[in-house]
């Protein structure tokens, strides 16, 4: 059993730096308003707090925009060199338990056989630093999802910020490597230290019945809550951008005479051209299949092939929808129709 | 005036050609979202508050063009955008039943001021509304035309400001899709055959999306700023909106989108053009 283990908060910048030495860091960082997770150093403040960063963690092993692999075009064969998807094995400071459990998400996709080779690489070249979150933001609902924002499984490090000093405790082999590496600075609690990390506790806001949402999509698919959302619903894409989960991309081959790159980026099923072939046609036309699109990948097409629910929680998208669609309202809407 | 409100909305979803009223309604956390309003059961959740942002004249195009008519209430500044939407038929007068909402400043979203872009609420009363829950008019104290402008600072100041702004967009399109002026049934920056817009998030391309959208704005934009309260990113597209209407005031003495019967200028073609096109015809 691992314990926890103080650091002074002044120790922070040193204590990166000497991660640095081994690791690509990376922290959320806070520019006015806006927090990303960016690559240190950077300027701007790091943001070590439970406000989520816009951008899910997902961009840092989905990322927006990546080359697959560049070619050159000779006669009838061509060269191609595959992209190196990862120089350096990284490290990811102060990330939320939400957004943890959505990698396990995106794992069962791209680690199901054929294994992705980059997203592969990325996953066991980092090392996850868990912030310990109490889960109670005005938008959150973890807790109804079953993930634990305090202990997230799948985090390698968990981190704690009480009283007048930063907690660690490793959670695995990684994370073990990585506190190692900074023994210099940690020490052990006081006792009223570990009191006081002991008394965190989650947000309560565990009341949303995701498992009474009926996972057979025939009983959801003519249901009137999609026309009455698609009548609402702008066709943007902010919900399906800034989700944990949402992992759908396009590729396209950038061309210059007889060489290029193929490259892959996130795509939206909120956009009208995510389903329109080359011939004209398009199987979800309007607003209304393609948000019954969105809600029934979540709540029913995922559960059904990978046994657990395609969302974590969050609340990024009903906080930032601009017209006021959160996905709790529907999950409690759906599960209401079971009685 | 919620009574009024809903008193109106039943009454008109009485008739026997009304389709649906669109008003506001209560969303999550305290937030007042979009409502659809078809049955005279549902009136209760109409709300009006200083809430109330989004423009809903932006859902118009939404509906086929047929005989049955929309129920909507419209804020001052939405009113200049349902001017403009029936100018460039895409609304038909008749099929549109309008409630006027009498707005004195919509709030700063969690905060208790009056919102930035309420400020130069130009002719609320330019609209021959259906009905209104009071008068129309421009707020006093919201007159004032004086904006943020980045006039001071030097090109280069200004090109490092934009690349900051630039920089934040995630291109999740919600400016683009809120903008009730947005309402091309096929879009330039959606056309893959030619591309002309890369899924790449490089600042070009960022530059590009937003350069695009805010040229074809011009003239048009009425400036509700919906555009930049949409932003999930916070990039300051108001700044632009601002200026380049700014530069339309100063080229063309046009006011605004909504305000008089006129076209925008970059829509218009007049043989005595302020502009001599030096060279150009005589």
């Amino acid at each position: 059993m691992m314990s926890w283990q103080r650091m002074d908060r002044s120790d922070l910048p040193a204590a990166i730096s000497v991660l640095q030495e081994k690791w690509d860091v990376f922290a959320p960082v806070k520019r006015g308003t806006d927090i990303r997770i960016r690559q240190q150093p950077t300027d701007g403040k790091i943001f070590l707090g439970q406000t989520k960063p816009l951008l899910p963690l997902k961009m840092l092993f989905l990322p927006e925009v990546e080359d697959l692999f560049s070619f050159t075009i000779k006669g009838s064969t061509s060269d191609i060199i595959p992209a190196e998807p990862l120089t350096r094995e990284r490290v990811v400071f102060g990330v939320l338990g939400c957004d943890i459990a959505a990698l396990e998400i995106l794992d069962h996709v791209f680690l199901g056989e054929p294994v992705d080779g980059s997203y592969n690489k990325r996953r066991e070249q980092t090392t996850l630093i868990a912030i310990a979150c109490t889960g109670d933001g005005a938008e959150c609902f973890c807790t109804s999802l079953g993930i634990n924002p305090l202990e997230p499984v799948g985090a390698d490090v968990l981190f704690a910020d009480v009283g007048n000093g930063y907690f660690f405790k490793a959670l695995s082999q990684k994370g073990k490597r990585m506190t190692e590496t900074l023994r210099a600075f940690l020490k052990k609690p006081s006792e009223k230290e570990l009191t006081d990390l002991s008394a965190l506790v989650p947000g309560t806001r565990g009341d949303i019945s995701v498992d009474r949402v009926p996972k057979d999509s025939d009983r959801l698919w003519n249901l009137p809550i999609w026309e009455d959302l698609a009548r609402r619903c702008l066709g943007c894409g902010v919900c399906t951008v800034i989700c944990p989960t949402c992992h759908c991309f396009d590729l396209e081959d950038e061309r210059r005479g007889s060489s290029g790159k193929r490259f892959r980026s996130w795509d939206s099923c909120m956009n009208t051209s995510f389903t329109k072939m080359a011939s004209g046609e398009n199987p979800r036309p309007t607003k209304r299949e393609r948000i019954r699109q969105r809600f029934l990948h979540k709540l029913s097409y995922y559960p059904i092939k990978h046994g657990l629910v395609a969302c974590v929680g969050c609340g990024r998208c009903s906080a930032r929808c601009p017209v006021g669609i959160g996905i709790d309202e529907i999950i409690v809407e759906l599960a209401e129709m079971e009685g | 005036m919620e009574d009024l409100l809903r008193k109106l909305a039943n009454e008109f979803l009485q008739r026997p050609d009304a389709e649906c009223f669109i008003g506001y309604e209560e969303g999550p956390n305290g937030s007042v979202r979009p409502a659809f309003i078809r049955r005279p059961e549902d009136i209760h959740r109409l709300v009006w508050n200083q809430k109330c942002y989004p423009n809903l004249t932006a859902y118009l195009p939404d509906f086929p063009k047929q005989k049955r008519v929309i129920g909507i209430t419209v804020k001052g500044c939405d009113a200049r955008a349902l001017r403009e939407l029936i100018r460039a038929h895409q609304v038909e007068r008749h099929s549109v039943y309008v409630v006027g909402l009498p707005c004195t400043g919509l709030k700063t979203p969690g905060e208790d001021r009056i919102a930035e872009r309420c400020f130069g609420c130009v002719f609320p009363e330019a609209f021959q509304y259906d009905a209104a829950l009071g008068p129309m008019k421009t707020p006093d104290g919201l007159a004032r035309t004086e904006y943020e402008t980045l006039d001071n600072l030097s090109n280069k100041e200004r090109r490092e400001f934009w690349k900051l702004e630039f920089e934040k967009c995630i291109r999740c399109d919600a400016c683009r899709k809120i903008c009730y002026a947005c309402f091309c049934p096929e879009c330039i920056l959606d056309s893959t055959q030619p591309r002309w817009l890369s899924r790449r998030q490089n600042l070009g391309e960022k530059l590009f999306f937003h350069s695009v959208r805010a040229l074809h704005l011009v003239g048009r934009c009425i400036g509700c700023g919906e555009c930049e309260r949409a932003c999930p990113a916070g990039v300051r597209l108001m700044l632009l909106n601002r200026y380049l209407q700014k530069q339309l005031e100063d080229l063309f003495g046009y006011r605004g989108a909504g305000i008089l019967e006129d076209a925008p200028p970059l829509l218009t073609f007049l043989r005595d053009d302020p502009d001599p096109f030096t060279g150009g015809f005589e």
